[in-house]
């Protein structure tokens, strides 16, 4: 120890004098210091940091650190209607109990001989998902939906070697900001507008789109972003027709989904998608202040693509003992022989952990589970949409639309800001929908409400009465 | 009592009559991993059976709104559910039990295997902290007077990681450490576009030996990348840099220590170097564990670093994340940060989202919140003395295990030898790969039997038949003796019966995997569904994938 | 439940194993004549006590190759040169061999072992694994020239700098049994280049080698899980990228010469022209980048001739060979004039470098070799030099003039 009277620490068991004393004679060396010997003088710190006191019991640890989360109001607490890609529906128990294991929880990058388990939870997560998907093939996590939507586009820009996305005008602001970082140098990204009757792509936009620079060189279309639901909660019911007109114009269709839609929506493969990718949120994982995401990335068994997925991919594969079977990592030297090796992006630790949770929210759920889930939201949603619609001063835009679990209400008829609204009903006990100013500037308040199955109808009947109270 | 005495395996006879006493335990010790045989979860499929029910809509409701589900349009609406598997509750949970326990996490086993991993222990008090639904219920978009509580926590981590890294601002909102270095490239692209030469500026400088991950996120930036060799004497090659750099170089990326656990002495000299042509140097502490409160990056000059907070700052590694990386900035760079920003009057606290020179954003939301609260509590607990103590024992523990190894025959450590260490040694075995045919990847296959984990290197090898090990403040001197024997026995089996060692892993879950399989697209399966078309079931057996090499049976 | 049942792909119930030992490899350099080659140089090697070692290397690698060879799998027929040039070994590792062609024991020559390389060839063998050194390595080559059979080498000689030998004896019975054990369509073989040097020569002190050509040796890739890290490409793939950068970055109306082999060759067929594998050749580019040959397999007074023009020129080289030598072995045609002079007119970026990260990484840390002839050539190459490892991807290494150390 630097100074030699610190007390022995319980998460460094090499902290006991003796031990260090012996330790230090073991390797012939006089201190800790003979082994900064390439460590410069100029550089070294030559203070103690300027941390707080440490509170070194357990107990004083818990009271601090809960004394600080205390000042938080939960979801719990309060009644929210929070979403806007971070969803609150229930957590099966089992979900946190197996993600709660140590075995999972503090394991890393072994190999299939240490890691068995590891390495089939996140096969049998990927084969999951698949059969919600239809498709072939399911990458282990990558970071979040932002994460699998960006690749997923540089993807489809190596494939076809082209040099921009479409995508609608209606994702996040913050799902765009992410892509425009992450895809340059590669893809330009344009926005193509929303048809504002119905909330959904306009049509002729994208054709003007996929046609616009066709006569200018190196501006082909590489892929066309499809969001289902839109992040606007209405359900893309064009998705067949955009993905038509994507494979028309030799571009790649990329969709967006919301796996837990996917009891009650087609998957987006069944109408023509190339790659589908999305976050895996809503599959048992907890909101936490928007830590539990995470991104997946799916296509068909089409070398082609699976060629060009950055993620890990881990296979089944037999072993040397006749009937056993183990497992890897899918087409190992996944390099990309197209003249565009700049965009083979990297590797890294992500989300590991919420994809077997993911595994195992859908091995309880099942097909039964899921079609339930979503026939639930949906009547919920909709009994919700029909109970605002009749406040006065509240109107839903694009109620003819089909909605899963989120729409949006505009609140310009009663003269009041988002932020007032959602201030007042704070007060109420409730979190309001999620301001979408940013993303519908044509509205003059809107805000996207989320019901998911945890939202029973005294919830709902609970909001409208304060929201009609609030507006009164 | 000394569980590391004398014996070697089997080296304990069993007592003369029946009863106590038994012998100390051998060592290495005689283990097995758990193998339960468990089938893919659709194997355990029972038609009907269920796991968790989700509410069911109430008729009230369904009075007003009919079934919403089936008025979608056709080839809208899924006509067939999902064929996923249908199980008892008590069924996915066995299920996946099971497959936990043939998983080697760090509570587990003695984790110094996974060199440049930091595997250190993650407190569970930690664990039970975030737990709290007063964080894992947490919605991002609620009012800030419902948050204030996460936000002073990320605020005072932002502050405390700023400390320990002399930076001015820091951003925790990246998942992991190649996302932190992405973000940094990011803000390094941002900052020369803002000053005008960012068309000019397209070359990255970094080191072999320093993580892939800063010259596969420059290119992914569309950076050209330069890679430096170490010098003759096994350091980074400042006379290299001095070659590489000019009006183009944008930035230098570097780890230091190096993944090789020696550290850069000149490393002053090497960002004088780069900010001499105008280009940035970005530090990537990934290796920062053993030099916590020793040496930090603004002091040699850095303009950007991040930290991993799933190694250094002991969160869970979790199978491979969620983890999450700190960027840290001078004030230089600052306006460049992903939004928003943690900001405080000192007492209240709100995220700034206005920040029109910022990237914008490289992850949803703030960050992975349950890991900045683990980090959080994981400094509170130590502390800056206890930093110090991390770091030095990290060392201390280092450069025992390297005098230890050394004495194995067979291994040696290339690169500035004679040296010593930080926090991690990559060790070659060329000379026991040379006199017994035996590779490092036989090696670990081996290391495997006694209930370890081991890792090579990055690719290229440029250390022949690499093993790294990194032994974190988390192991005591008996767990460094113990994997020493593990490692001794190995290799004494290699000189003395190698075909033993290529037969490994002998007391794993699996036996040797077929890698053939899953490179040829015919036979791949990354699915259970592809696996089923690929193989179709005919006669009610699968035909199975052949194993390529004859060699199985 | 994955068996293997009617999945099993059908292997050749045969496979077979040529083999050649050239007895008196290596012969001299336990005497200190470095190499060889010659018959007198043999007989004074013996006189001066030497004991022949290629044969114990031989017995060691096939030793490993039996215990590699997979249990209750049949063995491989063996095809071997007869007596010392083979079947001895085989008999001393307890394999039964086959014996192919004939020799006079005791006076066996370059050209035995060309022959029978020709007839093992020629009978299909999977793998020729030989036992010698460089010179061997030439006949070997000069043996099964245009066959297409893969080689692999058991280093017995002084002198091993071809990169078609394994790192050991051991290694090398591994990587055959490991290459054998799998069937033929997925077998991996990469192009490696046989590089020796005139002996002679070598002896007086003038060192002068030349590539002999490329033989296809099995590729030891080892494969190990990615864990967390973006995936490594192989070498054919790393080639190709190297290519498709070099391609990208030359520039209009400008001339190049290119070295030897094939990453020079891949530059070429990127560029759509012919390149011999072992030639030095000039090319040009157009105002609109159009590739045409100006000499090809140019000697170096047609490669001086060409340099000494006032357009825009540079030289392309991969390393050449283990030892990682620039210039000065296989490629003697650029010579120091023509190195000199685009130095001087366009500096050190006018020498480009090519080289994949693993070859680099082969290198075990040692600087890349130049030996002009013309020291004051080599000194001026000396330091780092900028080198294209992959598309975009670069490196500045360390030179040094092969004679430093050794004056």
């Amino acid at each position: 120890m630097s100074d030699g009277q610190a007390r022995v620490h319980p998460y460094i068991p090499n902290s006991i004098p003796a031990v260090r004393a012996a330790m230090l004679e073991a390797v012939g060396a006089a201190s800790v210091e003979d082994f900064y010997a390439d460590v410069p003088a100029s550089i070294r710190l030559g203070r103690r940091l300027d941390l707080p006191t440490p509170l070194r019991s357990e107990v004083e640890l818990v009271r601090h650190v809960e004394g600080l989360l205390d000042r938080n109001r939960s979801t719990r607490e309060m009644l929210s209607f929070l979403g806007a890609g971070c969803y609150p529906h229930h957590v099966p128990a089992v979900c946190d109990e197996v993600n709660g294991r140590g075995e999972f929880l503090t394991a890393y990058a072994g190999d299939p001989y240490e890691d068995h388990g590891r390495f089939q939870a996140l096969f049998e997560y990927e084969s999951m998902m698949a059969e919600l998907l239809e498709m072939d093939v399911v990458n282990v996590p990558v970071y979040d939906g932002f994460q699998a939507n960006a690749t997923a586009l540089r993807m489809a820009g190596r494939i076809t070697g082209r040099l921009r996305a479409l995508v609608p005008a209606t994702i996040s602001r913050d799902k765009r900001s992410k892509i425009v970082d992450y895809v340059a140098p590669d893809l330009r990204v344009d926005d193509v507008a929303l048809d504002p009757a119905t909330g959904l792509l306009d049509l002729e936009a994208l054709r003007a789109a996929l046609a616009d620079d066709r006569a200018a060189p190196g501006s082909d279309v590489a892929a066309v972003l499809v969001e289902n639901p839109t992040y606007l909660g209405a359900v893309e019911t064009q998705g067949p027709e955009i993905v038509r007109l994507a494979h028309e114009a030799g571009a790649i269709a990329v969709v967006s989904v919301d796996p837990s839609t996917l009891g009650v929506l087609a998957p987006p493969a069944a109408w023509g998608a190339d790659i589908a990718c999305g976050d895996i949120q809503p599959l048992g994982m907890h909101q936490q202040f928007g830590g539990g995401h995470a991104g997946f990335i799916a296509s068909h068994d089409d070398p082609r693509v699976v060629m060009e997925y950055p993620s890990r991919l881990f296979g089944i594969a037999p072993t040397a003992v006749e009937g056993e079977y183990g497992f890897g990592d899918v087409a190992y030297e996944r390099t990309s022989f197209a003249v565009r090796e700049e965009g083979k992006e990297w590797v890294g630790t992500a989300a590991a952990l919420w994809g077997i949770t993911a595994g195992v929210y859908l091995a309880l759920m099942g097909p039964q589970g899921m079609r339930e889930l979503g026939e639930t939201m949906m009547a919920r949603t909709r009994y919700a949409m029909t109970r605002l619609a009749a406040i006065p001063g509240v109107r839903v835009p694009f109620a003819d639309q089909h909605h899963v679990k989120e729409f949006v209400v505009d609140l310009a008829g009663s003269g009041r800001t988002v932020a007032e609204v959602s201030a007042a009903l704070v007060e109420r006990g409730i979190f309001f929908g999620a301001d979408v100013r940013h993303e519908l500037p044509g509205l003059g308040a809107p805000a996207l409400v989320c019901v998911t199955e945890i939202h029973t109808k005294a919830d709902i009947d609970r909001l409208a009465v304060e929201l009609e109270a609030v507006l009164r | 009592m000394s569980a590391s005495g004398g014996h070697g395996a089997g080296g304990s006879t069993p007592a003369a009559g029946p009863g106590l006493p038994v012998g100390p335990k051998p060592m290495p010790r005689r283990f097995h991993q758990a193998r339960w045989d468990e089938p893919i979860v659709f194997e355990l499929s029972v038609p009907g059976a269920r796991g968790v029910l989700p509410p069911e809509t109430e008729p009230a409701v369904a009075d007003i709104v009919g079934d919403p589900a089936a008025a979608l349009p056709p080839g809208i609406r899924r006509e067939t559910p999902p064929a996923l598997p249908e199980l008892s509750q008590v069924h996915v949970l066995r299920h996946y039990d099971r497959l936990s326990q043939e998983t080697l996490g760090v509570d587990l086993n003695i984790d110094v295997g996974q060199g440049t991993c930091t595997m250190k222990y993650s407190p569970k008090v930690n664990d039970q902290l975030v737990r709290s639904h007063r964080l894992a219920d947490l919605h991002p978009l609620q009012d800030p007077s419902t948050i204030q509580g996460i936000l002073e926590i990320m605020w005072r981590l932002e502050r405390m990681l700023a400390e320990i890294s002399g930076m001015d601002r820091v951003s925790l909102q990246t998942g992991a450490g190649s996302a932190a270095i992405w973000a940094n490239v990011s803000m390094i692209r941002a900052y020369h576009a803002a000053r005008g030469d960012g068309a000019l500026r397209d070359e990255v400088i970094t080191t072999i030996f320093s993580h892939p991950s800063n010259a596969a996120c420059a290119k992914t930036a569309g950076y050209r990348v330069i890679t430096l060799y170490p010098d003759a004497d096994g350091y980074p090659d400042l006379g290299a840099l001095r070659a590489a750099v000019s009006e183009r170089t944008a930035a230098l990326l570097i780890t230091n220590p190096e993944d090789t656990g020696i550290f850069n002495p000149r490393i002053e000299e090497f960002v004088r170097v780069v900010h001499h042509v105008g280009g940035l140097a970005s530090y990537d502490q990934a290796n920062a564990n053993g030099i916590l409160g020793i040496t930090r990056a603004r002091d040699a000059g850095f303009d950007l670093c991040h930290f991993n907070l799933h190694k250094t700052f002991s969160t869970p590694h979790a199978c491979g994340g969620p983890a999450a990386g700190a960027c840290g900035v001078t004030d230089a760079i600052a306006p460049f940060l992903p939004r928003p920003t943690v900001e405080t009057d000192g007492t209240r606290y709100w995220l700034d989202d206005d920040r029109p020179a910022s990237i914008g954003k490289v992850r949803p939301w703030y960050g992975v919140a349950p890991n900045l609260v683990r980090a959080y509590a994981w400094i509170m607990s130590l502390g800056a003395d206890g930093l110090r103590s991390v770091a030095e024992t990290a060392v201390l523990n280092n450069n025992y295990l390297m005098a230890k190894v050394l004495e194995i025959r067979g291994a040696s450590a290339p690169y500035a030898a004679g040296k010593r260490r930080i926090e991690q040694v990559r060790y070659s075995w060329d000379e026991l790969a040379r006199d017994t045919g035996v590779h490092t990847e036989e090696i670990g296959a081996r290391v495997v039997d006694f209930g370890a984990h081991y890792w090579m290197s990055h690719h290229p090898y440029v250390v022949p038949e690499p093993m790294t090990l990194e032994p974190t403040e988390s192991y005591s001197r008996e767990d460094l003796d113990e994997h020493v024997a593990i490692l001794r026995t190995v290799a004494a089996e290699a000189y003395a019966d190698p075909d033993h060692v290529h037969g490994a892993p002998y007391a794993s879950t699996v036996h040797r995997i077929d890698q053939e399989t899953l490179d040829d697209p015919e036979r791949w399966a990354v699915t259970w569904r592809a696996y089923r078309r690929k193989y179709p079931i005919a006669g009610g057996a699968a035909t199975g994938p052949s194993a390529g090499s004859p060699a199985g049976g | 439940m994955i068996d293997r049942g009617e999945g099993v792909r059908s292997t050749a119930a045969d496979v077979t194993l040529g083999l050649v030992v050239n007895p008196i490899a290596g012969i001299g350099g336990a005497v200190g004549l470095h190499g060889s080659d010659g018959a007198e140089t043999v007989r004074l090697a013996l006189a001066l006590g030497a004991v022949p070692q290629a044969e114990d290397r031989a017995v060691a690698a096939l030793a490993r190759f039996g215990a590699r060879w997979p249990h209750g799998r049949m063995p491989p027929i063996i095809l071997a040169g007869p007596a010392e040039m083979g079947e001895a070994a085989a008999g001393r590792a307890g394999l039964a061999a086959r014996v192919v062609g004939t020799i006079a024991a005791g006076r066996t020559t370059a050209d035995d072992t060309r022959r029978i390389v020709a007839t093992l060839a020629a009978a299909g063998v999977d793998l020729v694994l030989f036992a010698g050194g460089d010179g061997t390595a030439r006949d070997v080559a000069a043996g099964c020239a245009g066959t297409g059979v893969a080689v692999l080498g058991i280093p017995a000689g002084v002198k091993v700098q071809s990169a078609v030998f394994a790192t050991s004896a051991a290694t090398a019975g591994e990587v055959a049994a490991a290459f054998l054990a799998v069937p033929p369509d997925r077998r991996r073989v990469q192009d490696r280049e046989v590089v020796d040097l005139d002996e002679d020569a070598y002896r007086r002190g003038d060192v002068a080698g030349r590539i002999f050509g490329e033989l296809p040796v099995p590729a030891d890739e080892r494969r190990v899980q990615a864990r967390k890290e973006p995936t490594p490409s192989g070498e054919a793939a790393a080639i190709a990228a190297i290519a498709a950068d070099l391609a990208g970055s030359l520039a209009p109306s400008a001339r190049y010469v290119l070295g030897p082999g094939s990453t020079m060759r891949a530059l070429a067929e990127g560029l759509g022209v012919p390149k011999g594998l072992l030639a030095v050749d000039v090319i040009e580019l157009d105002a609109e980048r159009r590739c045409r040959v100006v000499a090809a397999d140019a000697r170096a007074v047609v490669v001086d001739a060409l340099m000494a023009d006032d357009r825009p020129m540079a030289i392309i080289v991969a390393p050449i060979g283990g030892q990682g030598f620039l210039f000065g072995r296989g490629n003697q045609q650029i010579g120091a004039g023509a190195i000199a002079r685009v130095l001087s007119t366009v500096g050190r970026d006018g020498i480009v470098v090519a080289a994949t990260p693993a070859k680099l990484a082969a290198l075990g840390g040692r600087p890349l070799l130049v030996d002009t002839g013309d020291p004051a050539v080599d000194l001026a190459l000396a330091g780092h030099i900028r080198v294209v490892t992959g598309f975009r991807e670069r490196t500045v290494y360390r030179t040094r003039p092969a004679w430093e150390g050794l004056r």
